[in-house]
């Protein structure tokens, strides 16, 4: 009887424990965003007077969102990343679904090669890149646009490539021999039965390219850098810091808007987040 | 007939292939494979960036990253984040481990830890440069607490700020791997668990015996994940630091001395030093994980 109440003991003093750990780590992450939550909706004489955790005296002080949505061109950079997050999406959708296609239905001369190419490039970190592609791009006038930040996030990368890869294997081939003898052309297979087919991993890949796309600052900095010509998210914020120096509560309130959206698409579409990041892992 | 019928589709298929491939390897080729050749032969080169001429130098490039004072630094901001992504990996098995078992408000912790990870890195690094400002949360919290002899300059004092850096690292980046780990321990059957119990094993010893062995394929990816990381930290020590106070990383440097600096040779050289180190980790995590991920 008394190994049971010392077992019942040492299991509720685990799960306390445990409890303990994911309350520290909540708390963690919500501490330092509350502070901010607090100051964007502060006046600027009530930041420097209170305490930064203690709450503004009102929620409804919507002055610095507005001051900052105003002076800070920030329909415009919504707008300007959505268009973006839109294009950059349906380009790689096509692409990356037709070289998926292509590998995972032929079998052609140069096929091993092409597939090792895609992963050596795979290793190439992205961010080195750019000291030869800038050049590149300013000499052909594609710098300040947002095709060039388009044309950057358009290519085949390998985690989407293995995505779509896995999925193409399978979709039965069968379907496409029965297509094929009803007289349906290769493009045509692959436009109307197999691209519907690849919903799910499409919505994989293009929830991870959303939010690369909506997140890059390394990119956005060095192609869009003038914010007066194409601002963007990432580069409005930065801009904050020179414009707003000292009034962190408009600071405050710019860094509320940018999170908003990830917030609100993370709280709808979880189970698709999750998805997406535990399936690109998978390769890696 | 039948014998027209094939080459037909034969030539579709070819024409197929050609048509479906042209862009990706354009850009495969413009965006990866251009890039790296030149900069592999700039590296050698004194090149400013402009169309005007160039010397070749030799390896004074890499020479100069390995001894100049100048470059030391980012070796020691590189080591922090290393040990940060350590500390990051342990945590986050932590947590997969308590939430991959049924806890009373599961989803909402997951939520908690992950949600940082998709937040915009200017954003994050503005929250922490108010967060560990002179009389920000951070000393509210400090003061709260009584400990307020440890109120120091946190950002801009030289012997904290790497440390700052480090934690906000593993803030914003836990909640990926945690994402990995706790995905691989749901795939685990509780029946294991249940049976360890039932034959009185701890919790350590259910650990070693059930979880290890499932995780053990991901700790190579997530390795060689965080040697990667580790270089290419960028956007919070830039807009947190400007690369000041002995804060560089390997990328903030490389894009100071090639956009700022003009010294383009230069910066391709570290350019091809990142991607020797990115090989490297793939490399050897290939050697050592390639047979467990094949009896796995």
């Amino acid at each position: 009887m008394f190994t049971n109440l010392w077992n019942n003991g040492k299991r509720s003093l685990v799960s306390l424990m445990k409890y303990l750990l994911l309350i520290t780590a909540a708390f963690m992450v919500l501490y330092p965003l509350l502070g901010v939550l607090f100051a964007s909706f502060k006046t600027k004489v009530e930041f420097f007077t209170t305490s930064s955790m203690s709450p503004p005296v009102s929620f409804l002080n919507f002055a610095n969102i507005i001051t900052v949505v105003r002076e800070g061109n920030i329909l415009q950079a919504f707008f300007n990343t959505g268009m973006m997050i839109v294009l950059a999406c349906v380009i790689s959708t096509f692409l990356c679904t037709m070289v998926a296609y292509v590998f995972s239905r032929f079998s052609f001369r140069g096929k091993a090669t092409i597939d090792r190419f895609y992963t050596i490039a795979s290793f190439v970190p992205s961010v080195i890149v750019h000291l030869i592609i800038y050049r590149d791009f300013a000499s052909l006038q594609l710098t300040n646009k947002l095709i060039s930040i388009v044309i950057l996030y358009s290519g085949v990368d390998i985690i989407s490539l293995y995505l779509y890869k896995q999925y193409f294997d399978q979709v039965s081939c069968s379907l496409d021999e029965s297509a094929m003898l009803e007289g349906c052309s290769y493009p045509r297979i692959y436009f109307s039965i197999l691209l519907p087919a690849m919903k799910p991993a499409i919505t994989t890949a293009c929830i991870l390219k959303t939010i690369a796309i909506y997140n890059d600052f390394y990119t956005s900095s060095l192609y869009l850098g003038n914010i007066r010509k194409q601002p963007v998210m990432s580069t409005v914020l930065y801009n904050f810091i020179g414009v707003y120096s000292s009034e962190w509560n408009n600071i405050a309130a710019g860094v509320l808007i940018i999170s908003l959206p990830m917030f609100l698409g993370f709280i709808l579409m979880q189970k698709y987040i999750y998805k997406g990041f535990s399936d690109g892992a998978v390769k890696g | 007939m039948n014998n027209g019928y094939t080459r037909r589709k034969e030539t579709s298929k070819r024409l197929t292939i050609c048509v479906f491939l042209f862009i990706p390897l354009f850009l495969l080729v413009y965006i990866a494979g251009y890039p790296v050749l030149m900069m592999l032969l700039y590296s050698f080169t004194n090149w400013k960036g402009t169309l005007s001429a160039f010397q070749f130098v030799g390896i004074d490039n890499f020479v100069r990253i390995f001894t100049s004072k100048e470059y030391s630094v980012v070796f020691t901001t590189a080591i922090f984040y290393f040990c940060a992504g350590i500390i990051q990996q342990l945590l986050s098995l932590l947590f997969a481990e308590i939430l991959s078992r049924p806890v009373l408000g599961g989803r909402v912790f997951r939520g908690f830890i992950f949600f940082p990870f998709i937040m915009n890195g200017v954003a994050v690094a503005l929250i922490f440069r108010m967060f560990f400002t002179p009389a920000g949360s951070f000393d509210a919290l400090l003061q709260a607490t009584g400990h307020m002899p440890w109120i120091r300059l946190w950002i801009t004092n030289r012997d904290t700020v790497n440390f700052v850096l480090a934690f906000i690292f593993i803030w914003k980046n836990l909640g990926y791997s945690f994402l990995i780990y706790l995905g691989v321990l749901q795939s685990v059957s509780h029946e294991y668990y249940e049976a360890a119990t039932i034959d009185g094993a701890n919790v350590w010893m259910q650990f070693k015996a059930i979880t290890f062995p499932s995780i053990k394929p991901m700790i190579g990816l997530m390795g060689t994940l965080t040697i990667i990381n580790s270089i290419g930290v960028y956007d919070i020590p830039y807009v947190l630091t400007k690369g000041n106070n002995g804060t560089h990383t390997f990328v903030t440097l490389l894009t100071v001395t090639a956009f700022k600096n003009n010294r383009f040779g230069q910066a391709c050289a570290m350019a091809i030093l990142i991607l020797a180190m990115a090989m490297i980790a793939m490399l050897l995590k290939s050697l050592f994980f390639k047979e467990e991920c094949d009896v796995y």
